[in-house]
């Protein structure tokens, strides 16, 4: 979620620091709505399910162990313990247990002191386990995340190089070129559109041809090869 | 350009690749488990010796199987659920694992497995402040728990049975760390700049104000310090302890503070004293003196208490109705309220042969379903009070182990007295072997 979060926010800076720019002020943020929305999507769905891996691991590992360990059956394990261990003490170190036994509240307070002690301790267990978690499960995450940038970039990317690809393809005078996308990549419709326009050229530019081909009359192939060409429009009209 | 049937494939399958790692790494952080539990059935009051004390010590070691922690092999305190792991219990399991795999209880290489484990914890994860580990640690993670001290005594325990388990491993990495870990520890350090052994030591506070300065189970410590090839305290340390000789019903003994069994026990669990003279002390016949003075001192208080009345005896520190108490007999302080330990009655097996085994197979009898349980004889019981103690300790549970096994193939003994260090030290303390 934090994740989410962070991008959302980023989005939005990034968002407002180019639409404040006069000169390439942005007056419809919405451009291309599927591809877009598309992109978006896939952005949520993946941030989604790395946020939440974070979460229930956070929640469930920590706080769960937190909760165990202040059971109240630890609880009493640990009273039981802190009493033990006021025992283990006095009979090393000789320290004389009739004091205690004569007054019970001292003896009592004695295992209050080691048991909060105890406590504090077990408390800097659960925060020391919850750093070594994070850092267990860091590794992964980034990995994760780096792999999902790659996915992500690759089904916005990959079109982009096609793209170009074709062009360069275009500039050599090669009409039989097509773009042929992946079945989840981004810009469908603009490969559609792209191939339409290309289709198109080739038709054009084979009839064309074919004029050449099968008129000998050069009045006749000066007459159909204005007529065709007439559809085209150029820089030099 | 591309194929659109494989770039339809593609895709989804890439997402799917994507996050099987994931829930993998998920699952595996969630998922543990620890062994199976045993059951262990009274021993036959009148099976043979042999067969009676081999099921009392293997039941002691289903304790280490169950009560280590199956990812660092550091060994609980206690039976009881949330107790810590002890460092000298972790030593004791070290020392039951090696034994078990050569009774065939256990295969060498699940033994070995788990040694190897339990010292590479001690080697790179439980907390120690120049190689003293802290006496109680966290069992998963190893970390200081319970505002615990770096221990003296509990360090040389665990070393012990790390160096044992060396032996029985010999020539094999379990060896080599054992004998890295030794190294490791600074024991001058431990001196404080006096002339004996700090007991502890603590971040908070630095030093305890106590000080290894008399007879009781320090022998261990001692040999080992003493016997450092890295850190040594001066031999003259050896001299510096006070040797209290009393006598009880006609028997002189040099006791501990407490007069509590285990004093006489820890060190002859992993030292052989029998043929070893300290200027004209046997620690072994000390010891076996002051364990029937222990038996003495019970049957001349059995009018005021019940348990001693049905010849019970093994005043040892324990589990009692009121806590843990460091029991023990005269010559000493003598505390005792009418509890007994049935782990320190086994555990002198190798000074009273007969008296140990007359008093457990009683036991057996009589009180099967009170005293024995899942890991054999438990902790402690008082009749009077009609008090049983429910769970077991480490160390009781170990010690009984090593002591059956001394006493059965002299097996401990024979393997740490051929240690270089125990060489060392009865050597530069001048302490004579005697020719038996």
């Amino acid at each position: 979620m934090l994740l989410l979060t962070a991008q959302v926010v980023c989005f939005i800076i990034f968002s407002f620091t180019m639409s404040t720019s006069l000169k390439n002020r942005r007056k419809q943020f919405l451009v291309n709505k599927s591809l877009q929305f598309h992109v978006m999507g896939w952005a949520f769905v993946i941030l989604l399910v790395v946020s939440s891996c974070i979460v229930f691991s956070l929640y469930f590992g920590v706080w769960s162990q937190a909760l165990q360990e202040f059971s109240d059956e630890n609880i009493q394990n640990a009273l039981q313990f802190a009493s033990r261990v006021q025992d283990y003490d006095a009979a090393r170190f000789g320290q004389s247990n009739s004091e205690e036994l004569a007054n019970p509240r001292l003896a009592f307070i004695k295992d209050t002191e080691r048991f909060s002690e105890r406590q504090r301790e077990m408390i800097q267990g659960i925060l020391d386990r919850a750093h070594e978690r994070l850092m267990a499960l860091g590794l992964p995450l980034l990995i994760l995340i780096a792999l999902s940038t790659v996915y992500l970039s690759h089904k916005i990317a990959g079109p982009l190089y096609r793209f170009g690809k074709s062009f360069e393809e275009l500039g050599t005078k090669n009409l039989t070129i097509r773009v042929r996308l992946r079945k989840f990549d981004e810009a469908k419709t603009l490969s559609a559109v792209f191939n339409q326009a290309v289709v198109k050229l080739d038709g054009a530019m084979g009839k064309i041809k074919k004029i050449l081909r099968e008129n000998q009359n050069p009045s006749l192939l000066k007459n159909e090869l204005s007529k065709e060409i007439s559809e085209f429009r150029t820089t030099e009209e | 350009m591309s194929s659109p049937k494989k770039s339809a494939n593609s895709g989804p399958r890439k997402s799917k690749l994507f996050f099987c790692p994931l829930i993998g790494i998920l699952f595996i952080s969630f998922v543990s488990g620890p062994l199976a539990p045993a059951e262990a059935a009274v021993p036959r009051e009148n099976l043979p010796k042999k067969e009676f004390l081999r099921t009392v010590q293997k039941d002691a070691f289903l304790y280490f199987v169950k009560c280590s922690d199956p990812r660092t092999g550091l060994t609980r305190d206690s039976s009881q659920p949330g107790s810590p792991a002890s460092i000298a219990a972790t030593g004791f399991s070290l020392a039951a694992l090696a034994i078990a795999q050569e009774q065939g209880w256990i295969s060498y290489a699940d033994a070995y497995r788990q040694i190897l484990k339990t010292l590479e914890t001690l080697e790179q994860k439980a907390q120690h402040k120049n190689g003293f580990y802290f006496h109680f640690l966290d069992a998963r993670t190893g970390k200081r728990v319970w505002g615990s001290e770096a221990s003296s005594i509990d360090t040389a325990l665990v070393l012990a049975g790390a160096l044992l388990a060396g032996e029985y491993f010999k020539g094999t990495p379990i060896e080599t760390l054992a004998r890295k870990i030794y190294r490791r520890v600074n024991w001058k350090w431990m001196m404080n700049g006096s002339d004996l052994i700090c007991m502890g030591w603590k971040p908070e506070n630095g030093f305890l104000p106590y000080y290894w300065d008399s007879y009781n189970e320090l022998i261990i410590l001692q040999a080992l310090a003493i016997g450092s090839p890295t850190f040594p305290i001066p031999s003259s340390a050896w001299n510096q302890w006070d040797r209290f000789e009393d006598e009880y019903n006609g028997r002189k003994i040099i006791y501990s503070h407490s007069g509590s069994l285990f004093t006489y026990q820890y060190s002859q669990a992993f030292i052989d004293f029998r043929n070893l003279d300290d200027k004209g002390v046997n620690y072994f016949e000390n010891s076996k003196q002051a364990t029937l003075a222990n038996k003495e001192f019970c049957y001349n208080n059995r009018l005021s208490y019940k348990t001693y009345g049905e010849s019970f005896w093994g005043l040892s520190a324990c589990l009692g109705p009121g806590g843990y108490r460091a029991y023990g007999a005269r010559p000493g302080q003598a505390q005792h309220d009418g509890t007994v330990a049935p782990h320190a009655c086994a555990a002198s097996i190798v000074f009273t042969p007969h008296e140990t085994l007359q008093t457990l197979r009683f036991l057996c009898k009589n009180y099967p379903d009170q005293v024995y349980g899942e890991f054999g004889f438990k902790d402690s019981f008082n009749l009077a009070k009609n008090w049983w103690a429910y769970e077991y300790l480490g160390i009781d549970q170990g010690i009984m182990i090593l002591m059956i096994e001394n006493y059965l193939t002299e097996g401990v003994w024979s393997r740490f007295m051929n240690l270089r260090p125990v060489e060392k030290w009865i050597s530069l303390c001048g302490l004579k072997k005697e020719i038996s």
